[in-house]
């Protein structure tokens, strides 16, 4: 029993004649860290969307299949109802805070909730203190960073206690300060408080560094799915869909193309793999490459 | 003590960075009075003024105690003056217009401009002024209650008022995106004047369709923010119930008991001298006997029509 089950899952947006969503089955255990990838415009978003009922509440269209989150089916309840089961952050900060300070913002879920003001005032102190955020606290979200507004709208959704949190490519609008503020907490989020996080997002490498598991979507189908390691050693698939894997996994791609090689399997995801994997290459290759020199 | 300095640091804090409206973080009474009081003031000078509006004297004096206010709150007088900026054409339009009914133009006369056939007498000039004063003073109240009230407050003051929390927070997502889309006019703009975009050019019609390049993408980029922003809120539980609890509570305390006393015995006052004596229905001269006597007309009806006359002089149109 995992805490969310997609189970055959179709879905195509109102006027539009093409699914978006093919048969998607996934299932997410508790604590997972899953990372979701693939090129624009493959029903990422949509697949997040439907953990949370905005798909197809709020964007209406046709959808077959069940969505159940928490042993709950999605469809039954509303959106509010399963926010306090799945917090959904979004690409754009800029469009996620709603309030004039900081504090303000984290309050704002706990309060549309009609939690008693102890309560919020305790969630506040203890998010504000976990995101070491505490000296931000009567700022204005407006002269924040980017990357401060992206961590403040996490922020924001973890004052429900979501036990999923959901992220739909939380760090595609932001410089690299940013985006390692952004993953550094959300690495922190799983790690330290063992939550369960989906995330969309596209640096291959990160994925390949944090993630438990790693989804590949092409036009609207799962096309891989597994560990970083498992999904990248599956070159011809990964290549076929025009993926780009890890620069350490490519280079090693290319090197076993270009020089016709037996290349030792499996091949590198990230940077201390390859180090391993590249020791092995040479210490398989040794001596034959001695043996042409001297030749 | 200690309260004092986090109060400090707050106020510092919370200046930083534009996006609060009018809002200027003081330490005054009035900053400390709850909104739904300030509001209780809007109301009392609002209907003061329209029973009131032929008197100079009491408009005066209520442009003068709204003066008194503005300082207790410690706006500075920039800002203060920023409102007569715009308001000088209500004064001048009056000066012009209130003297040249004729029920006005008696008693001694000020000045005659022969070509228009305007006559200015003092009692057309004080019932001018009379009518400046009366749209004046409810901006000036509204101006005290944005100046002192945060943001947040006014959500929850509206939800106090038994109506949707959400009428509240239109305001206050206004505020929090006027940057966001400054921000985003500013960029379309650079990116389309990079494409060869010229806006000044042409006729005043020319110059205006110029601009038709930013306004369409910016409205379809603000379709799509408001989607993702509802999208956001109501994933955080946005209308979830009818009622919701805030952070920091609205107290309706002593002070403002006292204060929403202070201003129903000023409207008692008022009621008390137009219906007893009749004062505000006619204009005042200096001199006497100029004047339709002073009668005590009780009871005296058409106060409705008064008041709705009166919201007609605040929009420009007079009805007879």
């Amino acid at each position: 029993m995992g805490i969310v089950e997609i189970e055959n899952l179709w879905y195509k947006y109102r006027g539009l004649e093409e699914w978006v969503l093919k048969d998607i089955n996934l299932d997410v255990k508790e604590g997972e860290f899953i990372i979701i990838m693939g090129p624009s415009g493959c029903g990422k978003s949509t697949l997040c969307y439907t953990l949370n009922g905005i798909v197809p509440k709020l964007f209406h269209g046709e959808m077959k299949g069940t969505v159940i989150v928490d042993s709950r089916d999605v469809s039954k309840y509303t959106i509010a109802e399963m926010s306090t089961i799945v917090g959904m952050v979004f690409q754009n900060p800029e469009t996620q805070i709603t309030s004039l300070t900081v504090e303000d913002e984290i309050a704002f879920a706990p309060e549309n909730f009609a939690l008693p003001r102890e309560e919020i005032k305790r969630r506040v102190d203890e998010i504000l203190e976990f995101l070491g955020m505490t000296d931000l606290r009567y700022r204005n979200p407006y002269a924040l960073s980017g990357g401060q507004k992206q961590a403040l709208a996490i922020a924001a959704v973890l004052a429900l206690k979501p036990k999923v949190l959901v992220l739909d490519e939380p760090t595609s609008m932001l410089d690299p300060v940013g985006q390692k503020i952004v993953s550094d907490i959300i690495a922190r989020l799983n790690r330290e408080l063992n939550m369960t996080i989906i995330a969309v997002d596209h640096r291959v490498e990160w994925a390949a560094e944090h993630a438990d598991r790693i989804v590949i979507m092409n036009k609207g189908e799962i096309v891989l799915e597994g560990k970083p390691e498992e999904v990248f050693n599956k070159k011809e698939v990964v290549m076929k869909i025009g993926f780009r894997p890890p620069q350490v996994t490519e280079a090693a791609y290319y090197i076993e193309d270009m020089c016709r090689l037996n290349a030792p399997k499996p091949y590198p995801v990230t940077l201390t793999e390859a180090e391993k994997w590249y020791r092995q290459l040479i210490n398989k290759y040794k001596w034959g490459g001695k043996d042409e020199q001297e030749g | 003590m200690p309260k004092e300095k986090k109060n400090s640091n707050e106020e510092q804090e919370f200046s930083q960075g534009g996006a609060l409206g009018l809002y200027v973080p003081r330490n005054t009474i009035l900053h400390r009075l709850d909104p739904r009081s300030k509001f209780y003031l809007f109301v009392v000078i609002l209907l003061t003024s329209a029973i009131m509006r032929e008197e100079i004297r009491l408009t005066g004096l209520i442009f003068f105690i709204l003066f008194i206010l503005v300082l207790v709150a410690r706006m500075s007088l920039k800002m203060y003056m920023l409102l007569f900026n715009y308001t000088w054409i209500i004064f001048v339009a009056n000066i012009i217009v209130w003297p040249q009914y004729p029920q006005y133009k008696v008693g001694r006369i000020i000045l005659e401009v022969p070509f228009f056939g305007w006559t200015f007498t003092e009692i057309g000039l004080m019932v001018a002024i009379s009518r400046f004063f009366l749209i004046v003073n409810p901006i000036i109240v509204m101006f005290i209650l944005f100046t002192t009230t945060k943001p947040r407050d006014f959500a929850q003051g509206v939800m106090r008022f038994k109506l949707p929390y959400k009428f509240g927070y239109i305001f206050m997502l206004g505020l929090r995106f006027i940057p966001v889309i400054t921000k985003e006019i500013t960029e379309i703009t650079e990116a389309q004047m990079s494409r060869g975009l010229e806006l000044q050019k042409g006729n005043l019609i020319n110059k205006l369709k110029n601009y038709v390049p930013i306004f369409v993408p910016m409205l379809i980029r603000m379709i799509k923010m408001s989607v993702q922003l509802g999208m956001s809120m109501e994933s955080r539980g946005f209308g979830a119930l009818k009622k919701r609890t805030f952070l920091y509570e609205l107290k309706f305390s002593l002070r403002d008991w006292l204060w929403v006393a202070l201003w129903t015995i000023w409207f008692g006052i008022i009621i008390y001298l137009r219906v007893i004596y009749g004062i505000g229905a006619y204009p005042v001269s200096i001199r006497e006997g100029l004047l339709p006597p002073i009668i005590p007309y009780w009871p005296y009806v058409p106060y409705l029509t008064e008041f709705i006359n009166y919201l007609f002089d605040l929009i420009g149109l007079h009805l007879w």
